[in-house]
């Protein structure tokens, strides 16, 4: 392991203390602990948001996220976001392109 | 023989997978391709269900080497995955169901299709019976690949009216 040096307010360091205490561990494993869940949830956070924005891809933001493409919809599910998010005008398009296309040349 | 490819993206077998219903493409579309970024980004999953691609992948989907992506290519936005689809010679259609993803492959000329129009059109040519399709629909509306009340509703009227 690395160590690093981080400069915080007093306020906050009482706080990591208080959650050494709850979680009968040490100030630095408490702040490894902190640390790590607060990165998983920014990138989260940041991946969703960039997704309802039209700026990435499902795809797209589980990379950002670090998470795998069937996490991410989870992820969104559980968030009440939708995947599907053509119309039904692009479903009817798409349907005339297989029964033409696809269906017919099948191999 | 024609030489006419369709290549399926990761989130369109997921969301299969993840129902159970991965036959369905080969039910409407016969013989599917992925590409290695594609089959890696599902196989990323860790799913029981990967283990269904897995076996899929020995008979009726081919996995194969994309050619690499040019600089000025697609967009950094998208997932490693849909970069390789896009790079892939213009002439195969590609299975797209992200948004994103498929405004980028149609504002590039490309043929594309989804799983909700895989869907309807193996219902209106029998590939898939009626009372099948609904069931299918049924499975995806509940799972973790949401779409809105309204498009389930006119899906489900079309599908009901063949």
């Amino acid at each position: 392991m690395n160590n690093i040096q981080v400069r915080l307010p007093e306020n906050e360091l009482d706080e990591l203390d208080e959650l050494s205490t709850i979680l009968r561990t040490s100030r630095s494993e408490a702040a490894r602990a902190a640390l790590h869940e607060g990165m998983v949830k920014i990138r989260m956070s940041l991946a969703v948001r960039r997704y309802l924005e039209g700026e990435v891809s499902m795809s797209g933001a589980a990379h950002l996220a670090g998470v795998s493409v069937q996490k991410m919809a989870v992820e969104l599910s559980r968030m009440g976001i939708d995947v599907f998010r053509y119309t039904i005008e692009d479903v009817e398009r798409d349907s005339r392109f297989v029964e033409h296309e696809l269906v017919k040349d099948r191999r | 023989m024609s030489d006419l490819r369709t290549f399926v993206d990761s989130s369109t077998l997921i969301a299969l997978l993840s129902i159970g219903e991965l036959e369905v493409l080969r039910r409407v579309i016969g013989r599917v391709h992925i590409t290695e970024e594609v089959r890696d980004e599902v196989l990323a999953g860790e799913g029981p269900e990967t283990l269904v691609l897995l076996r899929a992948m020995n008979e009726w989907i081919k996995v194969h080497e994309s050619p690499p992506t040019p600089r000025t290519g697609p967009r950094p936005e998208l997932g490693p995955g849909e970069m390789s689809m896009l790079s892939l010679p213009q002439k195969d259609n590609l299975v797209l169901d992200d948004l994103l993803a498929r405004r980028t492959a149609i504002v590039r000329g490309r043929n594309v299709t989804g799983l909700l129009g895989i869907l309807l059109a193996g219902a209106r040519t029998g590939r898939l019976g009626r009372e099948e399709a609904l069931r299918v629909l049924e499975k995806l509306v509940r799972s973790d690949f949401r779409m809105s009340t309204s498009l389930y509703v006119e899906i489900r009227k079309r599908i009901e009216e063949i």
